[in-house]
This record gives C-alpha cells, structure tokens and sequence, in this order.
C-alpha cells in the first residue's frame, strides 16, 4: 500500500509538471519537493509555546539537501522534545528511522564566534542515495521566549511546495496581528472555547530559479509576518507593538550595563577633550584609539543576543561583539561629553521591503553600529573593524532600516543614499610599449560612489597580503606587479589605486602584434540568456570610463584598430572611440548604466544587444614596429 | 576452610623522592621590555606574529589516589609574539579534553603583556568569564579561551596542565604552526615500568635531542581483606620501591610558519612531529603487554581478534556457489571484476573508513549499512571462497599518518582492502571504490605501504598510485560562417576517471581548462565503464572565438581545452609537489578548412624532456585543408623535491606557451 502511495504522489507531481523525476539540475527541476507539511504552533503565553512540525520531503540531490534544512537548532529557551526521521528510497521502502538520540550534538557557533549557548542536533544525510524521501516529524518547547517567524512556504530558491499547513493557536485575549505579502495563501481563523485558531493552506507553489538582477526573494514569494507585541526574553519583558517600543526595551537592557572606565582610558580620552578641534575630530580619534585596542569576538550567553557585554568588560578586556563594542564606544564619546547612539540595522545586500518596517519583528535587524550626529548630519559607524576608515558607510547598510535605540525616543529611520560622488570608476591607463617587446603599463583607477565600495576591502587588508596576491593574480597572465597601491580620498569622495605593470609581449610569428584592447569585458555582467523568467531590477545608475593610451618608442605601422561604437538602449548607453594618431594608438570606452526596472521582454530582447557587445569586446588591435 | 581472599591489593603511594637529575627542562625568562619592543621574527620577517617558545613536558607521575598508581600530566607553556593587529585571533585559542574519568584539566593561565605609557610592563590575566567549556560530544570538551588586552607588540602567554588517566597514550607534540617558532621542545619523562617507542616526523638536522636518568622512589601499602572462620580481616604491607625515569627531550630552533602551497602533501605530512606508542607496562602489580613489538604480533593479534581475524575465518557462505560460477569466466581478472562487483551492488558502504568488522559478513550481504573493513571483510570472504589466496591489506588513507617500516604500528591504517596472489604478484582489490577493476585503488587509498596480514609473515608491501590517463581528440572543421564545429572524444582512466565522476554529468563546461567556452550541440553522453575504472565523454560543439584580424582569421587549435595558467606561479618553493598519481594527457586535433583557405602560420613542434620525471611535447604537421596537432603532458612520478621545481615550472610554461600560439588563416586570393 506505502508503495503505491509514494507512486501515486509522484505522478501527480509529473502530471502537475512540478518536477521531472529525475532531474539533475535546478535548471530542470526543483532540488527540494515539500510534498507536504504541517506547522502547528500552539502559544500558551508570551514566552511559552509547543511548536510541532510534520513534514515529507522529496530529496532529489545534494543541494536538495542542503535546502531541506535538516540541522535542528536549540537552546536554553527552545527544547527539542522529539524527532524522528524516516528516510525512504524512491520506490517507499524505509531506509532509515532516525531518533533524536541518533543524532550529533553540536554547538552552533559560527564565523568568528568564541562560545554561543546554542546547540545544534545534525545527523549524516549523505550516506542515502538521491534521489530520497524525508519524513521529519519534530516537537519543540518553547520556554522563557517565544519568537514567531514569518512563514514562508517555499523558503529558498530551487524548492517546489504541493501541500503545506501552517496553524497557530493562540489565547483569545492574546493581539496577535499578521500581514501577508504577495497572493496565493489561504487563510482561515476560529475560535475555539478560549482560543484562536489561524491556518494558512498553500497548494501547489512552483520553485523560483535565481537570477541576476532579479526582484528579491521575498518580493517573489508570497509570505506572512507576523507580530506578537509583547513578548519575554529570559526574565526581561518587553513590547514589540512598535519598533520604538521595541528600541526602548533595548535601551532599558543598555541602561542597566556598568559603563565605568579605568583610570588609564579616562586619562587617554581626557587628553583628547582638551584639544582643540571640532567634535567630529575628538570622535575620529577616539575611534583610532577604540580600534587599536579592541577586537572582535562573538560570545552569547543567555540573553546575549540582545544584551551586550558591559563597556567595563570590554575597557578591562578589549574584546567584545558588534553589540558590545559599539555600546563601548558611545560609552567612550559619552565621556568627553559626546552624544552618540546605539542603532540596530539591517544590514544586506538585498534590497528593502519598505512593509515589513511597518510589521515589527523580532529577529528583524541583523547587525549593531554607532550613530554620531554632526553637524546637520549624521555618521554610521561600523565598530567591528580595526581598518575600516572612521564614518565609512559599507554598502550594504545604504538605503537599509536602522532603529535609533535612545531612552524612550527610539525611532525607525533609515541610512540615506550616501553617494559620496557620482557611482563611478574610472581609469586612465599608459601603455609603454618598445621595440624590444617590453611594455610598462601605469594605471591609475579612481573609484567614487558604489563604485567605491568594492574596493574598501583592499584598504582594510593588509599590505603585504594585497601585494602577494596581486604579484600572484598578474604573474598568471604572465605580467610583473612593479607597484600597487590604495589610497582613500580625505573627504571619502573616492578610492585611488596605483598600479604599474610590466611584462614582454610576444610578436607572433609574421612580427604582428595582436592585443586584446578590452581587458575587462564590461558586457559579461549582463549575460544573462533568453530562458529568463524574472523582470530586472537595475537599482543604482553608475558610470565606468576607461581611457587606454599605447605609446611607442618605435613608428609602428599595420595597424589595425577595430570600428569605434555608440550604442544606446533603456538599460545603457555603451561609447568606444579609438583612434592611431602620432604614433598613439588611443582608446576611449564608457558606459553610462540607468537605474531601470526592465519587463521581462525587454530584458529578452536585451539578450542580443548584450551578446554582439560581448563580441565586440573580444576586439583585437594589432600593429607591427 | 581455607582464606578467601577477595580483594587482592590496594596500594596508597605515601612518599616519593626527589630526583637526582640535574634540571635540563627549558626554563622560561619572565617576559622583557625587548621582547614587547621586538618589531620582526629574526628568521622569518614577513611574519605578523612568532611563538616565542612553545613547550612541554609530558610526564608519567605516582598518585596514590589513581586505579594504577601512576597518572600522566601534560604541562604546556608558549608565548606568542604579536607583530601586527591582523595577527590578533591567536589571541583565541583552544585544546580538547576526554570527558569523564579520562582527563582532568588542571590549571589554566594566560597572560597578555604589553608595555604601558610610561615603558613599563603591564601584564593582564585572563578572567575566568573568558575561558569556556564546550561540550562537543559525549567524550569530548574543548576548552577555548581568549586573552584580554591584545595590542600590535603584545606578548601573550598561556599555561595549561591536563591529567590523564589512560597510561596506554602519550600526547604527540608538533613543533612547528602557521606562524614561526623560535623554540620549540618537549620532554617526555617515563618510568622504567612503562615502555613507549618514539615516532619523529620530519624532523630538521639542526634538532635537539637528549636523555637523562633520575631516580624516583616511593612507598605503598597493599591491603588485602581475608575471611577467615566468617570474619572479615584486613592486614597492611609496607613496601618501599625505587625506581628511574628516563627523561627524552626533543627540540627544534627556528621553524618558519606553514605556507600554502597548490600541489603539495597533507599538513599532516608535513608537520614536524614526535609520537609516542605504548609497547609495555610492567608495573609490578600491574602488566600490559601491547601487539605492536613487531608485525608479526601485531598480525596475530589482529586475526586473533573478534572484530576482525574471527570474522574472516567464518564459516563459508557462498562457496559451492561462487566455485561453480568461476568455470563461466574467461579469467581470474573478469572473475574477480564480477566478485567486486557483486559487493558492490549486495553492501552498503556508509562512507566511514574502519579497521574492526562488527558486523556478520552475511548482514553485510543482505544490504545493511557497512563499514569498510566489513565490505571488504564480505570481498576478502568471497574470494577466498572462491579459492584465490587473499590476504587482508591494512591501508591508512590519504591524510592520515603513513605506515613506518621501522615501527611496527597500527597508528594511521583506518582502512582494510584485499590482496590476491596472483603469480608472483599482489592484486588489489577494493569494494568501496566508484569501479570494479582489480589493480585499481581509489586516491584515497594511496598514502604509503599496505599492510598485507600474511598469517605467517606479514609485510608492508608498496602501494604506488597507479598512472592515470586523459585522452582528448578534438576534431572539428571551419565552417562557412567562420565558426568552428565539430566534436569531442574524451577517454579518462584510473584516478583522472575517478576524478570525472564528481563532475556534473550532464554538461561538460565546468571541467574545460580555458574560459572560452563553447556551445555544446548535441547530447552530453558520459559513460562509465566500472571494469576498467574508465569514464569517457562524447559531444559536439560550435565555438565562435575565431579572432579577425585584418584578412587573417587567428585561434588557439586547442581552443577550450588549452592549458591557460601555470598551476606553479610563484617563483620560490616551500614544500614537495605532491601530485597524488603519475598522469598522461594526451590532446589530438584534427583540423579540416576549405580548400579556398590558406595557412598563413601554424604552431611550431616542440618537446621538453626532464629525464624520466616528466615530459611535454608537441607534434604539428598540416597539409593543404588539415592541420594535426598533438599535445602531450607525461607526468611519471607524483612525488617531486623542492629541488625540482623550477624546471617543472618551466615545463609548464612551455606547455602554455605552446598552447597559447595559433593557427593563422587567410582566405586564398
């Protein structure tokens, strides 16, 4: 019976065209099939739940796998009750059972963690052959703190859904409150003696494939959020009907740390006070100080999460997280009398949706900085770095959500669209080339606005590593690294990098010599191809200008250049101009990008346009001496 | 009624003396204001942090309170010298302790010194909130702590002291890290009733190693419980005992931190190191005689053992059966093939590499989940069976520590494969391997000599990778539209196929050498050929990259499949290249253009030998509408010194650059 059960499922899957059996690859198929599931969250009171989850799976490979989320995380507040797992090969024959006691008891720390109190239970799902069948059934306690995440049906990328339930009962007198984003989930609420009853039902949700220049996952997917608006952490209480309420709950947990300072740290900072210069120049040599003398560890314990180490620890230790290392130096401005605030952020690289600001949510911000107001403006900064340049805004904090936390006057806002210039970069690149086939190439890069962003990273590390691994990146194209070097513009407006560059060019045999005249091939980012599914969403407009100069010691002649361009659509307007004058072979390239949502047929019949580019931009230039 | 005597002894240790040796532990200095103001590591000066010193010392210990009456400490002391704030993460550190009555952590202390703003020293200890224990599994802690106050020119330094109660095993000490050690040294010190055989790892010429005696001495009561007539009595004996330690110290000066390297040994290969082995404990209340004094009991310990020899030596299973099935095979290679493969489809390997058999080799038969000892277990079963002479072959996989000829050991081997006699020479055979065929080993396999427990006499036998082939015919044609169209033949053999069946089936794009990329037309077919651990490719393309230029039309003729970059960059050489197996690839292009087309050039021949190591050579030769290129790289050996390493680079680089040069064309006027 089991067997013809499993069968019978999957033809209707086929039948649904959710996924071809045997597909291999995300292009053909879903990795992961939720071929149904059951959440049944049943609150008792603001921090004490049951959450039992039932749920099938179909695995259809190793990324599959990864997706079906089968690492269970607890703490000292969420309990594993039980679970068990019953693998089943393709036909529905038991492979497995898989009990909680079965599994691998780890801690949960990652990246740069020292300790975290969270655990994680992990068992080997490798050792089953793809494609298989998942079934999870798990209880889980909750008991001093009660979070409700937003419910997804389908939570990644490459994921198909058939059947999933999501149900919470909660006590009538209980405001829980619930938005839902995007069409497609059902819901129903009844009441039941004392309780509500709410229940989502999803039929048939097909998977999304990742794309550039896509909107983001959430945009994509229908999803609720919900809002409990009090809630408990530990033995704290607190109000989540508002963000503001919620950031006043954070100040009343800062309020209780122990901000006392050595003797030794007053006397540094005392020093700084008595300078004479602006408010904005004691705060940058503060944070010089700050980080020459503190570190980044992450250490969570209780309520960890949330609370940070007191600024006396981390004056006594020098180490600390996000959370306690910015507390420490608003603690240390707060001694020379300035004012500056604890801001919990979101910081990512996808872009906002702007509802969820009106729907708070517990687990929502991701990351703690410092706010220093000057000056009719406001500067974000980031506490966790030792090289990080005093105020700099990395890009993924533009545009995102920030709760000021300040006593009773916490507020929402969010970081502006710093530009610090135009979105551009530039180069201006020299090419000496003589007669004996050797050619020095200086070039000098300006990167300003976003643009800039990506090169932080090379002012933050090391000196010595950039050059090792610059020398390494050119010696594999056979050229010398004879200098590079990254400097940061005083008023932030943009990064400068100096490269010089030598290598022998080899003449082929009739003495030509043949050159590739784009290095970089500005059109590969746009390559996506006419199998597309998803609108695009270009969010920032930026300008790249490249001027190349070839100059010889030695007429040249036979010179072959190939034909200058202006191309222009809705996305882009794409310039060369080359031209061989005094023995000069110049190149001239721009493009200017707009910020544009494009339709799905105009991002198709932009597969074209971006091919030919392509093409062009395999160009050659050849001459001989 | 005789005495029943119902409890031997119990022994108290009440006094031990001093030794009489004279000191020769290294003794640290308290830390200097030359030490916070040492800007570079002397040897080493790319360096952003050095270990000043990092030592121990392991010693075997009387304690009257433990089951044996000796425990073994392990002392460890090192300061870390802080050159740049980048280096600040080894300000975190950690250890593992067994859970239970195993270990015990002693102490923990760790200091950070740094010189204040007048120059004088400031030392800060560790608080007790920065140390943690982490459970990590049931037997496991681990121990992380991190230092306060680190600053660019600290001088950090930790302490700390385990206690073991498991006199079967000495720690190993490594000497050597990511970041340089300027002294390095341990001391092991070992009673005369415990004897351990040292193991030392690439160690340098300029080590340091000594011993010296001491004498010890201690006193015990035994205690035994007699019931004599009913009663219960108890009667003391008062013994004195002396005994003398031998203290062996092991040190190394200067040792420059680990640098990453492509095509090089396991790190693990690569430390410096010493282990110890437990051979005999002779307590003179207490003896333990461990297999490993030869390999010859090691051998007969094992087929001895439940969870393995017994195993082997179950009753038949299989055997009228398999004999009957022998007369239908043409040879023992295709009958072996097919016992191979027979395991293969019957057991189910978890993936998990093990020396013991637990299970019933007719469980692992009827498809449960097996170890490899046990799937091979059923392999070595059904071959003898069949009437081979098999032998069971210890294999300590890649990674792991190899087999030492000169200590009988078991430390590394984590694997079991068989070895057939077959004339005068050994097959091997492996069921947990992606293929079937005898004589083929998977790479993780391959990690120095196979243990083959011969019951009479057992060996280490060589184990070396076998060569493995890559065979690439390119044959494509101009077509009208200069494009490029045609197909591609792969053959891939031994590890290169083992290697090509962890690549994505259906679409050969990810495993092309350059990054021009063609259009595959037609269907990818991957065929995989278990018999002769063979997997070959099939498929046709279009390719556009032909570059215009003028009147003439240039390309590279090994288009996607030309070697582009020099796996061997840099200029100077740390460590051995280590390549895992001997290898051959062979690249063949057949180039058909119209006859309305002419050459304007095509590459040259070329061919650089390097004695019998290795060897490229190119063979060109064309015609008036066909250009034949073939490109070959031989690789002999997989192992090469440091020595060696420039002329494979160069070899390399001719190889690029010989790939890098083109066919010019041009249409005839």
């Amino acid at each position: 019976m089991k067997r013809i059960k499993y069968y019978s499922i999957l033809f209707v899957f086929q039948f649904l065209g959710l996924f071809p059996l045997y597909s291999k690859s995300n292009s053909s198929g879903p990795d992961l099939v939720i071929l149904k599931s059951e959440t049944t969250f049943k609150i008792a009171s603001s921090s004490k739940a049951e959450l039992e989850e039932k749920y099938l799976l179909l695995v259809k490979n190793a990324e599959g796998l990864e997706k079906s989320e089968s690492e269970f995380y607890y703490d000292n507040l969420i309990k594993i009750q039980s679970l068990t797992i019953v693998i089943k090969d393709i036909k529905g024959e038991i492979q497995k059972k898989i009990h909680l006691s079965d599994f691998g008891d780890f801690s949960a720390i990652a990246g740069n963690g020292m300790y975290t109190e969270d655990r994680v239970k992990l068992y080997d799902f490798t050792q089953f052959s793809f494609p298989f069948f998942m079934e999870v059934s798990i209880e889980r306690k909750y008991n001093g703190f009660l979070h409700l995440p937003s419910f997804y049906p389908i939570y990644t990328y490459g994921i198909s859904a058939y059947q999933v339930d999501y149900k919470i009962e909660y006590p009538k007198d209980y405001n829980l409150t619930w938005k839902q984003f995007g069409t497609g989930i059902k819901s129903t609420i009844d009441t039941v003696s004392s309780t509500h009853v709410l229940q989502f039902h999803v039929d048939s949700m097909h998977q999304l494939v990742k794309e550039d220049y896509a909107p983001d996952f959430s945009e994509l997917v229908p999803h609720i959020v919900f809002n409990l608006p009090y809630f408990r952490y530990d033995k704290s209480e607190g109000d989540l009907s508002s963000w503001t309420n919620y950031g006043n709950w954070l100040s009343a947990l800062l309020n209780t740390l122990n901000s006392e300072l050595s003797d030794e740290t007053k006397k540094e900072l005392i020093a700084i006070k008595e300078l004479q210069i602006s408010k904005k120049e004691k705060a940058e040599m503060v944070y010089k100080w700050f980080q020459n003398k503190t570190r980044y560890i992450s250490v969570q314990i209780g309520i960890g999460g949330y609370k940070p180490s007191a600024p006396k620890l981390v004056d006594a230790f020098g180490y600390g997280d996000c959370k306690a290392l910015v507390y420490y130096y608003i603690s240390l401005l707060k001694f020379i009398d300035i004012e500056a605030y604890y801001c919990v952020i979101k910081s990512s690289y996808e872009s906002e949706t702007v509802p969820v600001l009106e729907h708070p949510n517990f687990t929502y911000f991701n990351h703690v900085i410092a706010a220093l107001p000057v000056e009719n403006d406001t500067l974000f900064i980031e506490c966790t770095n030792q090289k990080i340049p005093f105020g700099f805004v990395p890009s993924s904090w533009i545009g995102k959500p920030y709760l000021l936390v300040s006593n009773n006057q916490s507020y929402l806002s969010k970081v502006p669209h710093i530009t610090y210039g135009e979105n551009a970069s530039k180069s201006y690149r020299n090419y000496k080339v003589s007669k004996d086939y050797k050619m020095l190439a200086n070039e000098q890069n300006l990167y300003s606005g976003i643009q800039m962003r990506s090169k932080i990273w090379e002012l933050i590390e090391p000196k010595e590593q950039l050059q090792k691994t610059m020398s390494l990146y050119q010696s594999s194209k056979n050229r010398n690294l004879e200098n590079y070097e990254v400097e940061l513009d005083k008023k932030y407006k943009f990064i400068q990098v100096k490269e010089a560059v030598s290598c022998v060019i080899k003449p082929k045999s009739d003495g030509r010599i043949i050159l590739n005249v784009f290095e970089d091939k500005w059109m590969s980012g746009f390559n996506w191809d006419t199998t597309r599914l998803c609108t695009g969403v270009f969010r920032n407009s930026y300008i790249i200008s490249d001027t190349i100069i070839f100059e010889f010691d030695t007429l040249i002649k036979d010179v072959i250049l190939p034909e200058s361009l202006n191309h222009s659509n809705k996305l882009y307007n794409y310039e060369v101009k080359l031209s061989f004058r005094d023995n000069k072979i110049c190149v001239y390239r721009r493009i200017a990008i707009n910020k544009v949502n494009l339709s799905l047929p105009e991002m198709k019949a932009l597969v074209k346009e971006n091919s030919e580019m392509l093409k062009y931009e395999s160009s050659k230039i050849a001459f001989r001496f | 009624m005789k005495p029943i005597k119902f409890l031997s002894f119990i022994f108290l240790i009440l006094i031990s003396s001093n030794s009489f040796s004279q000191q020769k532990y290294f003794e640290p200095k308290p830390v200097t204001e030359a030490d916070l103001k040492l800007k570079v590591c002397d040897f080493d000066s790319s360096a952003q942090a050095m270990y000043l010193f990092d030592v121990a010392n392991i010693h075997i210990d009387f304690d009257e309170s433990v089951s044996l009456g000796f425990k073994i400490v392990f002392d460890r002391k090192y300061r870390i010298k802080i050159f740049k704030k980048e280096s600040s993460d080894l300000a975190n550190g950690s250890f593992l302790i067994h859970n239970g009555d195993k270990e015990k952590l002693l102490k923990i202390k760790a200091f950070t010194y740094n010189l204040d703003n007048n120059g004088k020293i400031e030392k800060t200890e560790i608080n007790k909130q920065s140390i943690f224990y982490e459970n990590i599994s049931d037997d496991l802690t681990k121990v992380k702590y991190t230092l306060p106050k680190v600053l660019e020119g600290s001088v950090l330094e930790v302490s700390y002291s385990i206690v073991s109660y498991d006199l079967t095993s000495l720690k190993s000490w490594i000497f050597n890290d990511n970041i340089p050690v300027k002294y390095s040294e341990v001391v092991y010190d070992i009673p005369e009733y415990f004897t351990f055989k040292p193991m030392t790892t690439n160690f340098p010429t300029n080590s340091i190693k000594s011993n010296w005696l001491s004498n010890q001495s201690a006193s015990f009561v035994s205690k035994e419980r007699e019931l004599i007539g009913g009663v219960t009595g108890t009667s003391f004996n008062f013994s004195n005992f002396s005994f003398i330690v031998k203290s062996e110290l092991y040190a190394v000066n200067n040792i420059k931190g680990f640098t990453k390297e492509l095509y090089t040994l396991p790190r693990n290969d690569l430390n410096i190191k010493i282990s110890q082995e437990l051979v005999y404990i002779r307590l003179p209340w207490y003896t333990l005689d461990r297999a490993n004094k030869s390999w010859f009991s090691l051998s007969t310990a094992l087929w001895d053992s439940e969870k393995f020899g017994k195993k082997l030596t179950s009753s038949p299973m299989l055997k009228k059966e398999l004999l009957s099935l022998k007369s239908n095979f043409e040879d023992s290679i295709q009958f072996l093939t097919f016992l191979i493969e027979t395991v293969q489809k019957k057991a189910k390997w978890n993936n998990e590499y093990s020396l013991s058999i637990d299970k019933d080799l007719r469980q692992v038969l009827t498809g449960e989940q097996a170890y490899s000892a046990e799937v091979n277990g059923l392999l070595y079963q059904l071959v003898k069976e069949a009437g081979y002479t098999v032998y069971p072959g210890l294999v300590s996989t890649f990674g792991r520590e190899k087999p030492n000829l000169f200590n009988s050991s078991l430390r590394g081997f984590d694997h079991m494969i068989c070895l057939v006699v077959s004339g005068n020479e050994l097959l091997t055979l492996d069921a947990c391997s992606p293929f079937s065929k005898p004589g083929f080993l998977p790479k993780l396999d391959y990690n120095g000599e196979v243990l083959a427990l011969v019951p009479s006499n057992p060996v280490l036998v060589q184990n070396n990778p076998t060569k493995s082939k890559e065979i690439i015919i390119l044959n494509y044609a101009l077509e009208a539209d200069e494009t490029i169209k045609g197909d591609v033949n792969a053959f891939y053999m031994n590890a290169e196929a083992e290697t090509r069946m962890k690549f994505d089936k259906t679409n050969p794009n990810h495993q092309l050498k350059s990054n021009d990329i063609p259009a595959v037309t037609s269907e990818f077919s991957f065929e995989v050929s278990p018999a002769k651990a063979s997997v070959s490719e099939k498929y046709k393309f279009s390719w556009a990259g032909i570059d215009k230029i003028g009147e003439e039309m240039r390309f590279k003729p090994f288009l996607f499949y030309a070697q582009e970059s020099n796996p061997f960059l840099p200029t100077e050489r740390y460590t051995p290249i280590f390549l895992s197996n001997p290898f051959s690839e062979t690249i063949k292009v057949i180039f058909n253009f119209p006859s309305n087309y002419e050459i304007v050039s095509v590459p040259k021949s070329s061919s650089v030998v390097l004695d019998e190591l290795a060897k490229f050579k190119l063979v060109v030769s064309s015609d008036e509408t066909s250009i034949q290129l073939m490109s070959e790289l031989n690789f002999n050996e997989y192992y090469f010194e440091v020595a060696d390493y420039a002329s494979i680079k160069k070899l390399m680089d001719e190889m690029i650059r010989k790939h890098a040069d083109e066919i010019v064309l041009r249409k005839k006027k």
